[in-house]
């Protein structure tokens, strides 16, 4: 979907906390499409997505393929034309990047059994970057983060402060956030708080 | 907080979970033809064990499907968990 | 080290900057510490550690903390505290420090910084496993510490491995099942007494740990002879241990033991320069090696040794500190008196069982050592060293907990001294016929104070044995619960505190809501606008203002909390059609219907309306508060039951803002925004979904409404959410359009007799009972909760079912939740039988009155009958009426 950034508000307003130079960064990340995709990996759909996105999702639950050059880290955007896919359940993609998603799998969702929905506006995106960064999450965030068992571009949906989200490990000592737009603030608040005694 | 193993994800805190009672008790396919004691049974009556039941719980806030667990109501040891249509593991009593 | 100042009950004394608060006090010569809760007995300190039972103090200084043992607190400089007499007091002053917590996983978690749990580190961080090691004090060691003795510098080294955390200072409060441990670490009290608000005081740790070594340690306990509570009188352990340290407030000692530590005290305090007047061993003969390591060491010294005797009362001088004690002779009941200002008792060590029962692991009773141990190894716990019953020299002792008293001397000898429980008091719990540990404990009070007794607890145990001829072990197990010792409330609320407590969730338009000066209405997390007030307009007027606009003019209202669910796939329709009770499958492309779903009770469950957006896509919104549990609900039965069914269920309830335009002139309005769009009734019937640029932006606009007049709501990327509620009022400007809150929403519905989930219904209504028979399908074979409604009891007669109520005084709006009395002229003083209850209730513009919902047995065949509604001031009459009060024909939905 292309964005009139006219008209158009993130639910953070683009705002930013600490710094690259600092022990922790943590800044909303700006505008990028996002896609949940349900197919089933037995079904004739999945080998149809696999090709029209150029792309192997893998069915692994926590997994991230990606097509694009890298993560945002700091102030640069990915890649144009890149797709990166975090598997989020055995049938579930959530899809980002600056790729016409939607364009691509239109064939597909046409003559297969697929489900393609924008949710774009449905999530911000939170970088929490730096050598503190895991330590900032750790607060809030019960899953394990140790690289050995939450390496980089793996992927987990939880609850990081009583609020749902999606982490995915995109470089190192950077983590993605997605959360629900409307849990944006409560996280922003959580974050910052929790990153007081690094900054 | 209960470690409760997702087959799908591994082992994540409870908190993430919500219950759903009792494993393999089936939507009764003629319902219509059903007595009121034999709906009665379906709708409110569970074995509800001392010992290893086996369970549905759905991983809601993570991959969002419904598995079947063994655990141990005396002490929440849980067993091996399975997919729903798949082979139930044996017991681990 | 340094010397800093303190204040103890307003007396200021110096100190070694570190040292605990009660080795401080020992070395200025406090010896009276406090007077005891009950009887007021003078008390001095008796422990090193968290198993003190005596000398607890209130520290006022820096964050404040209530009943603290001064064994525990590491004195700094501005130190302020009172001595407690059992009964703790929260400081006046608010709080500001600084609570968190933190989430760590580990391969192993070792509890307890001593040898054996250093030999545990060290053991899993060869094999290259991560380790954490936990320990309270602030140094590692264990009873090497307390012995002056150095840790052998390849096990303390262990804590510097890069795969090995050690936190000290930090307490294993809880284990619970699957290695999950809460822990409580102490970060800011021992570096100084300021209020630190960035570091944070006391973190809470959350551990997940595959595997957890238990390495605990023990405590020694005491004896239970007449007046073993006097100043003067403490631990060997703990007395040997301060005088080393040159914290020696004593002349002369005598060591009282039921085991070998007492001669090693009694060695240590010889060397420290005290007197030591005799050692007095309940033990006659002991072990060839225990002969050799400790009496003959002991006699060396030229200190006097009695065998086969036991202290059994003292004596105190003018001040109420110790001045002599009373030796008997087990055997002939010789008594003899010795002269001294301390005893140092040696009853036997308790190793530290708490974290193994909290996960249900049984200890076991040892004979041999006189204690109850836990042996246990499975894949995610194990113990070692003193409390897997490795006692080292210690390994013989005699399972004696106090000599045979007379009843005057049972009066003061003391079981549990933070309760002044005696060992009267523990007779009379035996002589009433208690016989297990759990009883006598809630008869006598022992083992419930502070300390929780952790030093009177096997000595009850022992007792109650000795009492009634049994071993400990036949007497019951001991049985701690979490947390280990005592912590804030604050800590464990960390950060979870105001507007962290609990996410508040927000729509896009909510930055406008807040500038409008609008107060929110709680919804689940969500904050909601709940009316839209003029400068000075109370809530009743602001209300009836918009409402009244709704009805007459232009109405606007932000819907994106609604939940909704993008439902794709072939079979959709039919799986739509078994989760409503109403058809779903004939749905025409580009339409929308109501419906009502049900649980397989027959229970209304949620409700919400549906468009087809296209042949096999659909999109269902749900209740606020519904979302969440609606989604789970329809993957349930995908997922469990109807795994045929090609459906994929989506969550887009943040994806898409809703804004509804309401009201006669919603038409003009919407012709505004949407230029392109033909908004007559011919090309935009009710019901109907179109999309159109809105505002610039590209939209969906649906002609539903939950008012009964005509409405659109204009549904947009949420990202738009804002621009389009700004537009909206732009453009509605000269239309007086009127931004209303969920309040007026609840009234308008209302009016139009339309319920909402969970207000009109409690999880016990059918459709029917809401008189909404209308919507359940007779044509379909099955849909959830079909087969429930022919149930006895969901088909009986007298059900509680949905009427309007009018009172009679249409300025009264009766009280939500209010009970009715049929008839107006029964007796409505108590004891009367109620026949329902008001469910909402209202002012009405359109009405120009009061007007209320009810759910009253069998309420539908009663339109009509007065009713009467007890009040506290007063009795209100009534008339059931129809549920709808506004467009009972539906006229004004197209405007």
């Amino acid at each position: 979907m292309t964005v009139n950034l006219e008209f158009a508000k993130s639910p953070l307003g683009g705002a930013k906390h600490g710094g690259l130079d600092k022990a922790v960064l943590i800044q909303e990340v700006p505008f990028t499409p996002g896609f949940d995709l349900r197919v089933n990996p037995d079904s004739s759909g999945f080998a149809a997505v696999n090709q029209a996105l150029g792309l192997t999702l893998n069915p692994k639950v926590g997994t991230v393929v990606r097509n694009n050059a890298a993560c945002i880290v700091g102030d640069e955007l990915p890649a144009a034309g890149g797709i990166s896919a975090l598997c989020l359940g055995p049938d579930w993609w959530y899809l980002t990047g600056t790729a016409d998603i939607q364009a691509l799998l239109k064939p597909v969702q046409e003559a297969h059994h697929i489900s393609l929905v924008d949710v774009s506006s449905q999530r911000t995106k939170i970088e929490v970057y730096g050598p503190n960064a895991k330590d900032v999450l750790a607060h809030y965030w019960e899953q394990d983060l140790r690289d050995e068992h939450f390496p980089i571009d793996a992927c987990s949906q939880g609850v990081l402060a009583k609020a749902p989200l999606i982490m995915w490990h995109c470089c190192e000592n950077c983590y993605l956030l997605f959360p629900r737009a409307s849990f944006a603030n409560h996280l922003w608040t959580a974050l910052t708080d929790a990153a007081v005694e690094y900054l | 907080m209960l470690h409760i193993p997702c087959p799908y994800c591994g082992p994540r805190d409870e908190t993430e979970f919500h219950y759903g009672s009792e494993a393999h008790v089936a939507y009764p396919e003629d319902s219509a033809n059903l007595t009121d004691e034999e709906w009665a049974k379906f709708v409110f009556i569970r074995s509800n064990p001392k010992g290893w039941m086996a369970e549905r719980w759905v991983h809601s806030a993570g991959c969002r499907r419904w598995f079947n667990v063994w655990r141990n109501t005396i002490n929440h040891e849980f067993g091996p968990s399975y997919k729903p249509f798949t082979q139930q593991p044996k017991s681990p009593a | 080290m340094s010397t800093v100042t303190f204040t103890f009950d307003g007396k200021q004394y110096s100190g070694e900057k570190g040292e605990s608060l009660a080795s401080a006090l020992l070395r200025n010569g406090v010896l009276h510490f406090t007077d005891s809760s009950y009887k007021d007995r003078p008390r001095g300190v008796m422990g090193l550690w968290v198993e003190e039972t005596n000398a607890l103090v209130n520290v006022d200084s820096g964050a404040g903390e209530p009943l603290k043992p001064a064994t525990t607190i590491e004195i700094v400089e501005g130190l302020v505290v009172r001595s407690a007499q059992g009964v703790g007091d929260l400081p006046d002053t608010r709080d500001n420090s600084r609570y968190d917590k933190a989430n760590r996983h580990v391969d192993v978690l070792v509890v307890g910084a001593g040898t054996s749990g250093l030999e545990a580190a060290k053991k899993f961080s060869d094999l290259g496993k991560s380790v954490i090691v936990i320990d309270d004090k602030p140094t590692a060691g264990g009873h090497l510490v307390y012995l002056g003795q150095p840790v052998p510098a390849d096990l303390l080294s262990v804590l510097d491995r890069e795969n090995v955390t050690y936190l000290p200072r930090t307490t294993v409060q809880g284990l619970y099942d699957q290695g999950y441990s809460v822990a409580t670490e102490r970060r800011t009290d021992h570096l100084d007494v300021n209020v630190h608000t960035e570091m944070s005081r006391i973190r809470t740790w959350h551990i997940r740990a595959e595997h957890t070594v238990l390495a605990t340690g023990a405590f020694q306990r005491h004896l239970v002879f007449a007046n073993n509570d006097r100043p003067g009188i403490m631990l060997s352990h703990a007395a040997a241990t301060y005088v080393s340290n040159g914290a020696n407030p004593f002349k002369t000692a005598v060591v009282v033991t039921v085991d070998n530590q007492g001669y090693r005290d009694a060695i240590r305090l010889h060397k420290a320069g005290v007197h030591v007047a005799a050692v007095v061993d309940i033990r006659k003969k002991v072990s060839k090696s225990s002969k050799k390591s400790s009496r003959k060491a002991v006699e060396k010294l030229g200190i006097r040794l009695i065998k086969g005797a036991t202290v059994i009362d003292t004596q105190a001088n003018l001040d109420g500190l110790l001045s002599s004690v009373t030796i008997v002779d087990a055997k002939s009941d010789l008594q003899e008196t010795i002269k001294t200002d301390l005893l140092a008792v040696s009853g036997g060590w308790t190793p530290i069982v708490h974290l193994a029962t909290f996960i249900g692991i049984k200890p076991t009773w040892s004979v041999k050592r006189a204690a109850f141990i836990v042996k246990h190894k499975d894949s995610l716990t194990s113990t070692t060293g003193m409390l897997a019953g490795d006692f080292g020299d210690d390994d013989e002792a005699a399972i004696f907990f106090g000599p045979k008293l007379s009843t005057e001397q049972a009066l003061v000898a003391f079981v549990d001294y933070q309760r002044d429980a005696t060992y009267r008091d523990f007779k009379r719990a035996i002589d009433a016929g208690m016989r297990s540990i759990e009883h006598v404990k809630r008869y006598t009070a022992i083992g419930t104070a502070h300390d929780q007794g952790k030093t009177s607890g096997t000595v009850t145990m022992g007792l109650i044995g000795q009492a009634i001829g049994k071993a400990p072990d036949e007497i019951g197990s001991l049985t701690f619960r979490p947390p280990y010792i005592s912590i804030p409330f604050a800590a464990l609320a960390g950060r979870d505190r105001g507007l962290l407590s609990d996410p508040e969730r927000t729509t896009p338009i909510h930055s406008w809501h807040r500038a409008s000066g609008a107060p929110m209405e709680d919804v689940g997390q969500w904050k909601r606008p709940w009316y839209f007030p003029m400068p000075g307009e109370s809530m009743h007027a602001a209300v009836l203002r918009e409402c009244a606009a709704v009805r007459e003019g232009v109405g606007v209202m932000d819907a994106s909390t609604l939940g909704k669910i993008d439902i794709q796939g072939k079979d959709a329709g039919q799986f739509l059609d078994l989760i409503y009770t109403n058809m779903f499958s004939t749905l025409k492309v580009g339409m929308s219907r109501y419906g009502l779903m049900c649980g397989i009770d027959g229970m209304v469950f949620d409700d919400g309306v549906t468009t087809r957006i296209s042949e096999n896509h659909w999109l269902m919104t749900t209740t606020t508060g519904g979302a969440a549990k609606v989604l789970d609900w329809l993957e349930e039965w995908l997922q469990t039951e109807w795994p045929h069914l090609e459906v994929y269920c989506t969550s887009v309830t943040e994806q898409i803002s809703t804004v509804a335009i309401v009201g006669p002139k919603s038409r003009e309005l919407m012709k505004r925004l949407a230029p392109s769009l033909d908004v007559s009734n011919e090309a935009f019937a009710f019901m109907e979904n179109k999309h159109a640029d809105v505002a610039g932006v590209p939209a969906r606009i649906a002609r539903i409404s939950f008012s009964g007049e005509l409405a659109y709501e204009i549904n947009v990327p949420a990202i738009y959410g804002l621009h389009i509620w700004e537009s909206v009022m732009a453009k509605g400007a000269d239309l007086n359009i009127t931004p209303y809150g969920t309040e007026s929403m609840h009234v308008l519905r209302a009016e139009k007799g339309f319920v909402i989930v969970g207000q009109e219904t409690d999880g016990t209504q059918t459709p029917d009972d809401l008189d909404m028979n209308w919507i359940v399908s007779k044509k379909k074979d099955d849909f959830i909760g079909k087969r429930s409604f022919s149930r006895a009891d969901t088909a009986r007669d007298g059900r509680h079912q949905l009427v309007g109520i009018l009172a009679d005084d249409g300025s009264y709006v009766i009280p939500e939740g209010a009970y009715i009395v049929a008839g107006a002229d029964e007796k409505t003083a108590p004891p009367v039988k109620h026949i329902g209850y008001i469910t909402s209730s209202y002012d009405s513009a359109a009405l120009g009155r009061s007007f209320a919902l009810a759910l009253v047995a069998n309420g539908l065949a009663r339109k009509g009958e007065k009713i009467a509604i007890p009040m506290a001031d007063r009795v209100v009459t009534g008339v059931i009426t129809d549920s709808v009060f506004v467009d009972k024909e539906n006229t004004r939905r197209d405007g």
